[in-house]
C-alpha cells in the first residue's frame, strides 16, 4: 500500500481553499483511470507512467552487519502529476518529484525528504540507456533496462549508502493480477512488487547484507473520503515465506484488508479480507518532534486462519517516525510466533495518526 | 450724562442663578463725580463693566450722551472707549515697552486728541516731569498708578470709570492720588464714577452711592 | 511623604489639565520629534539588518555564487550535474530588470522554490500548497510584496503590462522572506517571461569548507566560484547614506523639542505662582523636585510610546522608496516588512527623557532655588530674557569657533554632519540676538515716528520670548530645506547634463548571445548605424572594496567626450588623447580619488590575471550615484590582461532620428540574435535613470516637508501661548479703545519682523549648508563632486509658503483671541 497519497496531503493541508481544491478534483478527471485486466509489460512498467497522477519506486531492507545487528533502510521515489496534461520536457514540465530516505541503525533513525521538479534532469526514472531512478544525488541505478542487478547509493546527514541489488525472482501482482482494489466504492491502484532482493554493500565503509523488498505502485484517485490512514506490512519469513497485507482504516464501518501470501517458489496467493485478522496489542508512546508526542499501534497481531498462521510483530525500537511534510511511522519490524519465536523481520508502515 | 434704566443682570453659576441687579435705574449729571460704593461681590465692578461695554446686559439699557451703550456693536464700543470713555483699574496695565511720556499719551494718540498744555498740566501736577524718559519698571506703584491716571485724563474722557484705582497702594500714597485724581478730573470737566470700598475716598467725591441687594441707594459720603 | 507627593503632583499637573492646548503642544512637539527620529531609526536599522542578511537570499544562505567567466548566463545543464553531484544546496536564480508601460523599473527574481535548500522551512507560514502549485505550473504568478502592488495598482490575477507590451503572469499579493521589493516567479515563468533558458547565477547555500575545494574541482573553467561578501560591502557603501538620514532624523528631533521647550517655558511662566505657593505653604524644594522628576519621567514615557507609534508609520510610509533607492543604487535587497526592534524604543526613551530632561526638570531646577516671586515680575523676566539671550549668543559663538576649528578636518560623514549641527544651531542660539538687534535697530528708525508705529515695535521686545523658540526651529527647518532643496537641484542639474553626455548612443543593446560581428558588420549596417561602442568589463576588488573594470573603445564618441572632473594635461581633451595612445593609463572615476585618496598621476596596481600591472591615473571623470570604484582602459587592455571578462553590451549611434532607421536597427539587432527587450532607447534609459534619481530623493523631501509642518506648529503653539499669557493684557488695551484689527496688528507685526528675520538670515546659511553638503559631505561620504546650482527663487517660494503658514496661525490666534476675549473683558480689574 505505501504512503499513498502523500502528494495529495501535502499539497492539500487544511488551508487549501475550495477553489483550488476545485482544481484538484476537476485534474483527476483528465487522468488515466485503473482498470482491472491490465497487462504488465516489463521492463516497460517500471518507468515512469506519466498519465496516471501519482506513482512510487519504494524500497525497504532489512539489513545485518557483521555482529548481527539489525539494520534497515528505507529509499523512495515518488512521482506526482500536477496536470493531466502530457509531461513536456524542460522547466514547464509538469511532473513533481518527492522521496524519501531513512536508516535504521542500532544506535538511531534518520531520514531525510527532498523535492525535485521533472523535465530538467534533477529528478526522474529513465529506461534508456539502463534503468535509472534519483533525486539530485540518490540515485538507483542499474546496469540493465530492467530494475536488476543495480547500485543504490544515497547520503543522509553524513552517512553514505551504497548497496548492490540483485534479484532473479519473479514479479508478484498483488490483489487482481496487479489490480489492487482499495475500497467498495472502485479506488484502486496497480500494484507490484519484488519481496525477493538480495542487498548487500556499505554505510560509511561498514559491510551490511540482508534481504529487500520493493513495491511499485501507481494510480490517479485518491483515498475514499472516509479512509483515514493505513497499516502496512511487509515481512520476509526466516521459512521463506512472504506477506505483504494492509489495512485501510475506514471513519465507520468494517476496515478494508488485503495482502499476499508468497510462498519460497514465488507462488503468490490473494488474501482477502476475510482471511486477515489484524489486531493492535501494544500501544507505545513516540516523540514525533522536540515537544510533541504521540500514542501508536506499534505492536501487532496477525491471524491467518486459512494458512494456520499466527504472527505477533513488533518493532525493531520505537522511535522510527518520519516527520517528513507528510508524518508517518515507517521502521524495521521483528516478527515472532505465538509462542515467542523469533520467525522473520520486516518493514511497516503507519500512516494517518498524525496530520501534517 | 450717564443714564441707566431697568438694568437687569444675573450671572449663572454653580449655585445657581445670581441675580446681581433686578431693575437699576441710575442717572448722573455731566462734569459730576460719583462713588459707588458696595460690599465686596456686590456688583459694583460688574456696573463699571457694564457702563464701559466690556461686559452685556441681560436686559435694560445704558446710555452715555444720549448713545446707548447696551446696543452698540464691538466696534462702536470700541469706538466709544476711544473718544469718549476712559478707564482706570487697580492694575495700571501700562505698556512696558514704551516710556512713561508714550504710556501717558497712549490713549489721546489712539482718540488723535492732543493738548499740550493740559499733558504739561497734568505731568507736573502728577509730578510725573522727571520721570519722563523712563520705562514703566523702573517706578514705584504710586507712580505708575500716577502715569495710568495721566493717560485716562489727557484725552478728555467724557466719563472716567475707575475700579479702586488705589487698590494696589498704601494708605498714604492712596489719598494723595486719590485728592490729586478727583480735582483732576474737576479740572477736565469730565464725569467720573469710581468704585470704592473706602467711605473715606467717596469723601473727596461728589456723591456717593450704595449698591445693595442689586438696589442704588444715594447716601451721605461726606 | 506619599500623601504629599500626590497633592504636590496634583497642583503640578493641575496646569496641564487647564492648558490643553498647550499640553496638546507638548505631546505633539515630544511625539513628532520621537516620531520623525525614531521613524528613520526604523528603517536605518531595517537596512542594516537586511544588509546582515545579505549573506543569504530569498531566507537562504548564500555563501558563494556561481557566476559565468565567459558571458552572464549559466547553462541548465551545469546546474543539473551540480546538484546531481551532491551539491544540493546550490540553487538557481535569474534576475532581470523590466520596466512598467510608464517606465518604472521593476526587478524580478526567479529561482526554483523546490529546490532551495530546506525549502518547507523557509516559506512563509501563510504558503499554502495551491500558492506552490499556481508558482510552478503555468500562467505561473508572480509574487509580488503589498507595498509594491499597492504603488503598481496591482491586484490579485492581474498581469502587470510592461513596456514591450510583455505581460507578468498573474499577480499573487504575497512576500516571500528577503523577497523585498522584487518580484519572484518560478524559473519556468521567468525562462518564458525573458525568452532565455539560461540562469543569471547559481546561489550556494551553507557549505562546508572542505566540500568548497571539491566544488570549484568541479566547475568547469567558464564558471567562478565568488565568495559572498556583499554583507560587508554593502554596510559599507551605504553607511554614508544612514548617517544622512540619521542627521535629518535629528534634525526633525531637535526641532520637536523646540516645541516642547516652548510648551514647557509656557508651563514654567503660568506655575511660578503654584510653585511659590507651594513652597510658602512649606512643601520641601526636594519633594517638589521628585514631583517634577515625576513629571518629566511621564511626559518621557509617553512621548516616547506615542512617538515611536508614529514612527513605525512614517518608517511604513518612507521604507518603499528608500528599499526601492537601495536596491537600484547598492542592489541591496530591503525586506518591505518592518521588522520591530525593542531597542529602538528604549532608545527613543533615552533620548526622549534626556530633552525633557534638558527642557524641563533643569529649568525647574533653577526656579526651584529662588526663593520668592521677584518684585518686578516684568523687569525680572526683561532681565531673564536679556540673559538668557546673551547665554544663548555666547554659546553660538563657541559653536561656530568649534565648527572652523572642525573645518579642515572633516573626513568622513559624521564628522561632517557634527559640522552641519555646530553650524545649524550656532546660527539658531544667534537669532534671539539677531531678532532684539533688529527691534532695536528699528526702534532708532522709528524713534521720531508714530506713537502707535513705535507700540508696535516696541512690543516686539514683549513676544520676543515667547517667539525665541519657535523662530530657531523655523530658522533650521527653513535652512534645512533650502540647503537640501539647493543640493537636489545642483545634482539633478548636473546630473541631467552628464546623462545627456554619457548616454548620448540613440539604443543600448545587451543580451547574452549576441552575434557582433554580424549585426556592426559596416557593409550590412551602413545604412542605419553611425558609430558604435561595444565595452567589456569584469568585476574586481581594488582597495577592499567592489572594483569595475571597463574595457573601452577609446574612440568611440562617448569616450570622446567623457566628462573629467580633473585631467593631468593641460585640457581634458589632450588628456583623453593620451588615454588613446599611451599604454598603462587609465582614467578613474571620482570616488577613486575621493574615497581611496588616489592623485592625479598616481601609479595604482590593479590585479590582472597575469600578475599585477601598473598603471599611471591620468584623469578622474564625473560618476555620479555610484558606489563602487570604476577604472576606464582601452578595450584591448582588458581583453590581454583579464580572461574572465563580460560583454557589457553595445552603444549604437543611428544615421538618422526616423522611425525607419530604427526599425532597420532593430531588425538588425534581432537577425543578431537580440530579442525584443535586449536593448534600450536613449530617451528610455534616461526616464529610468531619472526615475531611481527622483526616488532616491524622495525621502529626503518627505523629511524636509515634516520639519517644516514641525516648526509650522511650534510657530501657532508659540502663538497661542503668547495669546494664552497676554490676554488680560490685551483686554486692558481693548478696554483703553484699541480696535480688534489693531490688536491683530500688534500680535502680527513682530511675528513678520521675526520670520522676515529668520528667512532672510535662512538664505545664506541654506546656501553655506548646501555648500557643505556639496563640497564636503557628499564628497567624503559618496566620493563625487558636482557644481553648486544655487538660486533665489527656491528662497522666494519658501518665503511665500512660510507667510501662508503664519497666516494660518495668525488667523487661528486672531480666532481664539475673538473666543477668549469678551470672558477676558469681563474679568479685567479682577485681580489675576
Amino acid at each position: 500500500m505505501r504512503v499513498l497519497f502523500i502528494f495529495f496531503y501535502l499539497l492539500s493541508p487544511a488551508a487549501i481553499s475550495a477553489d483550488n481544491f476545485e482544481i484538484l478534483r476537476n485534474d483527476v478527471e483528465g487522468f488515466a483511470k485503473v482498470a482491472p485486466g491490465k497487462h504488465f509489460d516489463f521492463p516497460a512498467d517500471h518507468g515512469p507512467h506519466s498519465d496516471y497522477r501519482i506513482e512510487w519506486w519504494y524500497l525497504t531492507a532489512n539489513l545485518k552487519d557483521q555482529q548481527g545487528r539489525h539494520w534497515g533502510i528505507q529509499w523512495t521515489l515518488f512521482r506526482n502529476a500536477l496536470s493531466a496534461e502530457p509531461a513536456k520536457q524542460g522547466w514547464s514540465n509538469n511532473q513533481l518529484w518527492m522521496a524519501h530516505a531513512a536508516i535504521t541503525t542500532p544506535r538511531g533513525h534518520q531520514f531525510e525528504e527532498r523535492f525535485a521538479r521533472g523535465g530538467i534532469g534533477q529528478a526522474g526514472v529513465n529506461l534508456e540507456p539502463q534503468f535509472e531512478a534519483w533525486i539530485d544525488d540518490w540515485i538507483w541505478q542499474s546496469e540493465t533496462k530492467s530494475l536488476f542487478p543495480a547500485q543504490l547509493k544515497f547520503r543522509i546527514a553524513d552517512r553514505e549508502i551504497d548497496m548492490q541489488l540483485s534479484s532473479e525472482a519473479s514479479w508478484v501482482l498483488h490483489g487482481d493480477a496487479g489490480y489492487s482494489q482499495k475500497s467498495e466504492q472502485g479506488q484502486a491502484s496497480y500494484y507490484y512488487s519484488q519481496p525477493e532482493i538480495q542487498i548487500a554493500g556499505t554505510i560509511n565503509g561498514q559491510p551490511l547484507s540482508g534481504r529487500a523488498w520493493l513495491d511499485r505502485e501507481w494510480s490517479s484517485q485518491p483515498l475514499a473520503e472516509n479512509q483515514l490512514g493505513w497499516d502496512w506490512f511487509s515481512l520476509h519469513l526466516n521459512d521463506g515465506n512472504k506477506l505483504m497485507l494492509y489495512r485501510l482504516r475506514h471513519k465507520q464501518g468494517k476496515h478494508w484488508l488485503s495482502g499476499s501470501w508468497v510462498d519460497a517458489d514465488g507462488n503468490t496467493r490473494h488474501l482477502h479480507s476475510e482471511a486477515i485478522q489484524l489486531s493492535e496489542k501494544d500501544f507505545r508512546q513516540i516523540k514525533t518532534s522536540d515537544n510533541d508526542e504521540i500514542i501508536l499501534p506499534l505492536g501487532w497481531q496477525i491471524n491467518l486462519p486459512e494458512l494456520n498462521r499466527q504472527l505477533i510483530v513488533k518493532p525493531l525500537y520505537d522511535q522510527q517516525w518520519m516527520a517528513t511534510s507528510f508524518p508517518y511511522w515507517e521502521g524495521v519490524v521483528l516478527v515472532d510466533d505465538e509462542n515467542g519465536v523469533r520467525v522473520g523481520e520486516g518493514y511497516m508502515e503507519l500512516t494517518g495518526y498524525q496530520s501534517p | 450724562m450717564l443714564s441707566i434704566t431697568n438694568l437687569n443682570k444675573s450671572f449663572q453659576q454653580a449655585e445657581g442663578n445670581v441675580v446681581v441687579f433686578k431693575d437699576l435705574n441710575f442717572e448722573m449729571a455731566t462734569g459730576i463725580s460719583v462713588a459707588l460704593l458696595g460690599e465686596s461681590g456686590s456688583g459694583k465692578s460688574t456696573l463699571l463693566h457694564l457702563i464701559a461695554g466690556l461686559d452685556r446686559v441681560d436686559s435694560g439699557e445704558i446710555q452715555i450722551d444720549h448713545s446707548p451703550v447696551t446696543t452698540m456693536t464691538e466696534a462702536a464700543l470700541a469706538e466709544l472707549r476711544r473718544q469718549q470713555v476712559s478707564l482706570v483699574f487697580q492694575q495700571f496695565h501700562l505698556i512696558s515697552t514704551l516710556n512713561i511720556l508714550d504710556n501717558i499719551r497712549f490713549q489721546a494718540a489712539l482718540c488723535q486728541r492732543f493738548d499740550n498744555d493740559y499733558e504739561a498740566l497734568l505731568i507736573d501736577r502728577l509730578g510725573l516731569a522727571s520721570q519722563l524718559r523712563k520705562l514703566p519698571h523702573q517706578l514705584s506703584r504710586g507712580q505708575q498708578q500716577r502715569v495710568a491716571i495721566a493717560r485716562s485724563l489727557l484725552h478728555k474722557p467724557a466719563l472716567v470709570l475707575a475700579d479702586e484705582p488705589t487698590g494696589n497702594l498704601d494708605e498714604q500714597s492712596s489719598l494723595e492720588v486719590m485728592s490729586l485724581f478727583s480735582s483732576l478730573v474737576k479740572n477736565s470737566g469730565s464725569s467720573l464714577l469710581m468704585v470704592t470700598h473706602s467711605r473715606e475716598m467717596a469723601s473727596y467725591l461728589d456723591r456717593a452711592v450704595l449698591l445693595h441687594n442689586g438696589k442704588l441707594g444715594e447716601i451721605d459720603a461726606g | 511623604m506619599q500623601a504629599n507627593l500626590v497633592w504636590v503632583l496634583k497642583a503640578v499637573f493641575s496646569h496641564y489639565w487647564r492648558h490643553g492646548w498647550q499640553t496638546l503642544f507638548l505631546l505633539v512637539g515630544l511625539i513628532a520629534g520621537v516620531g520623525l527620529w525614531s521613524g528613520v531609526q526604523i528603517i536605518n536599522q531595517q537596512a542594516r539588518l537586511s544588509y546582515e542578511q545579505a549573506d543569504s537570499l530569498l531566507g537562504v544562505q548564500a555563501s558563494y555564487w556561481i557566476r559565468s567567466r565567459t558571458d552572464k548566463a549559466i547553462e541548465v545543464a551545469d546546474y543539473i550535474s551540480l546538484r546531481r553531484a551532491g551539491f544540493r544546496q546550490i540553487f538557481p536564480v535569474v534576475e532581470a530588470q523590466v520596466s512598467t508601460e510608464q517606465g518604472q523599473p521593476i526587478s524580478i527574481i526567479a529561482t526554483d522554490l523546490f529546490a532551495l535548500p530546506n525549502n518547507l522551512q523557509v516559506g512563509d507560514e501563510d504558503d499554502t500548497a495551491a500558492d506552490w502549485l499556481s508558482f510552478v505550473q503555468p500562467p505561473y504568478r508572480a509574487w509580488v510584496p503589498g507595498e509594491l502592488a499597492n504603488e503598481l495598482k496591482l491586484e490579485t490575477g492581474d498581469q502587470l503590462l510592461l513596456r514591450d507590451g510583455r505581460r507578468l503572469p498573474p499577480a499573487l499579493i504575497k512576500n516571500h522572506s528577503q523577497q523585498g521589493r522584487q518580484i519572484l516567479m518560478d524559473i519556468a515563468a521567468s525562462f518564458e517571461l525573458l525568452n532565455r533558458e539560461t540562469f543569471s547565477y547559481l546561489v550556494v547555500g551553507n557549505i562546508e569548507a572542505g566540500q568548497i575545494s571539491q566544488l570549484e574541482t568541479l566547475l568547469p573553467d567558464r564558471m567562478e566560484l565568488v565568495e559572498n561578501q556583499q554583507h560587508l560591502d554593502l554596510r559599507e557603501l551605504t553607511e554614508s547614506l544612514h548617517t544622512h538620514l540619521s542627521a535629518m532624523s535629528l534634525l526633525s528631533f531637535a526641532v520637536g523639542l523646540f516645541i516642547v521647550f516652548n510648551a514647557v517655558r509656557f508651563s514654567l511662566w503660568y506655575r511660578r505662582a503654584t510653585f511659590l505657593s507651594l513652597r510658602l505653604m512649606g512643601v520641601s524644594a526636594s519633594l517638589l523636585l521628585s514631583a517634577v522628576l515625576i513629571e518629566t519621567l511621564l511626559w518621557s514615557l509617553i512621548g516616547a510610546g506615542a512617538g515611536i507609534v508614529v514612527g513605525l508609520q512614517i518608517g511604513k510610509v518612507l521604507l518603499p522608496g528608500l528599499g526601492a533607492s537601495l536596491h537600484s543604487l547598492y542592489d541591496a535587497t530591503v525586506d518591505t516588512q518592518l521588522i520591530w526592534q525593542f531597542d529602538t524604543l528604549f532608545k527613543a526613551w533615552g533620548i526622549t527623557l534626556l530633552g525633557l530632561f534638558w527642557a524641563l526638570t533643569w529649568p525647574l531646577y533653577q526656579q526651584l532655588r529662588r526663593n520668592s516671586l521677584p518684585a518686578n515680575l516684568i523687569s525680572r523676566v526683561s532681565l531673564d530674557e536679556r540673559r538668557s539671550r546673551h547665554y544663548l549668543a555666547l554659546s553660538s559663538s563657541a559653536l561656530i569657533i568649534l565648527s572652523v576649528i572642525l573645518y579642515p578636518r572633516i573626513d568622513n560623514a559624521i564628522s561632517g554632519f557634527l559640522l552641519l549641527g555646530l553650524i545649524l544651531f550656532g546660527a539658531a542660539w544667534l537669532l534671539p540676538t539677531l531678532l532684539a538687534f533688529t527691534l532695536r535697530l528699528l526702534s532708532g528708525l522709528t524713534s521720531k515716528s508714530q506713537l502707535v508705529t513705535r507700540w508696535l515695535i516696541g512690543d516686539g521686545w514683549t513676544q520676543l520670548p515667547a517667539l525665541r523658540t519657535a523662530m530657531m526651529a523655523l530658522l533650521l527647518a527653513m535652512t534645512a530645506n533650502l540647503g537640501v532643496g539647493t543640493l537636489v537641484d545642483s545634482f539633478r542639474s548636473a546630473f541631467v547634463g552628464w546623462l545627456e553626455v554619457r548616454q548620448s548612443a540613440d539604443i543600448y543593446l545587451r543580451a547574452s548571445q549576441i552575434d557582433y560581428e554580424r549585426l556592426l558588420d559596416p557593409q550590412k549596417s551602413s545604412v542605419w548605424l553611425a558609430d558604435s561602442h561595444r565595452r567589456i568589463g569584469l568585476t574586481s576588488r581594488w582597495q577592499g572594496r567592489p572594483a569595475l573594470i571597463r574595457g573601452v573603445d577609446t574612440l568611440a564618441p562617448d569616450s570622446l567626450q567623457l566628462p573629467l572632473a580633473q585631467w593631468s594635461e593641460e585640457t581634458a581633451e589632450s588628456t583623453l588623447k593620451v588615454w588613446q595612445t599611451e599604454k598603462n593609463t587609465l582614467l578613474a572615476n571620482e570616488q577613486v580619488h575621493y574615497l581611496a585618496g588616489i592623485r592625479l598621476n598616481q601609479t595604482i596596481q590593479l590585479k590582472t590575471d597575469q600578475g599585477p600591472v601598473d598603471y599611471r591615473v591620468i584623469g578622474f571623470f564625473y560618476d555620479y550615484g555610484n558606489p563602487n570604484y570604476q577604472f576606464y582602459l582601452p578595450y584591448d587592455e582588458v581583453v590581454s590582461y583579464w580572461k574572465q571578462y563580460h560583454p557589457r553590451g553595445v552603444a549604437l549611434w543611428l544615421n538618422n532620428n526616423d522611425t525607419i532607421t530604427l526599425q532597420l536597427a532593430q531588425q538588425a539587432m534581432r537577425d543578431a540574435g537580440a530579442e525584443t527587450g535586449d536593448w534600450i532607447l536613449q530617451n528610455q534609459v534616461r526616464k529610468l535613470s531619472l526615475n531611481i534619481f527622483e526616488r532616491t530623493f524622495t525621502i529626503t523631501a518627505a523629511m524636509n516637508a515634516l520639519t517644516m509642518i514641525v516648526a509650522a506648529i511650534a510657530l501657532l503653539a508659540s502663538l497661542l501661548a503668547i495669546l494664552q499669557e497676554r490676554l488680560p493684557q490685551f483686554a486692558q488695551w481693548r478696554a483703553l479703545g484699541v480696535r480688534s484689527q489693531e490688536q491683530m496688528l500688534i500680535i502680527a507685526c513682530p511675528i513678520l519682523i521675526f520670520v522676515f528675520v529668520a528667512w532672510l538670515l535662512a538664505i545664506p546659511l541654506g546656501a553655506l549648508l548646501s555648500w557643505i553638503l556639496i563640497h564636503k559631505l557628499n564628497i567624503v561620504s559618496f566620493g563625487w563632486s558636482m557644481p553648486m546650482r544655487w538660486d533665489i527663487l527656491p528662497a522666494i517660494q519658501l518665503g511665500g509658503v512660510i507667510l501662508l503658514v503664519v497666516a494660518a496661525t495668525l488667523m487661528l490666534a486672531n480666532w481664539q483671541l475673538r473666543r477668549r476675549m469678551p470672558n477676558a473683558l469681563a474679568q479685567l480689574g479682577e485681580l489675576a
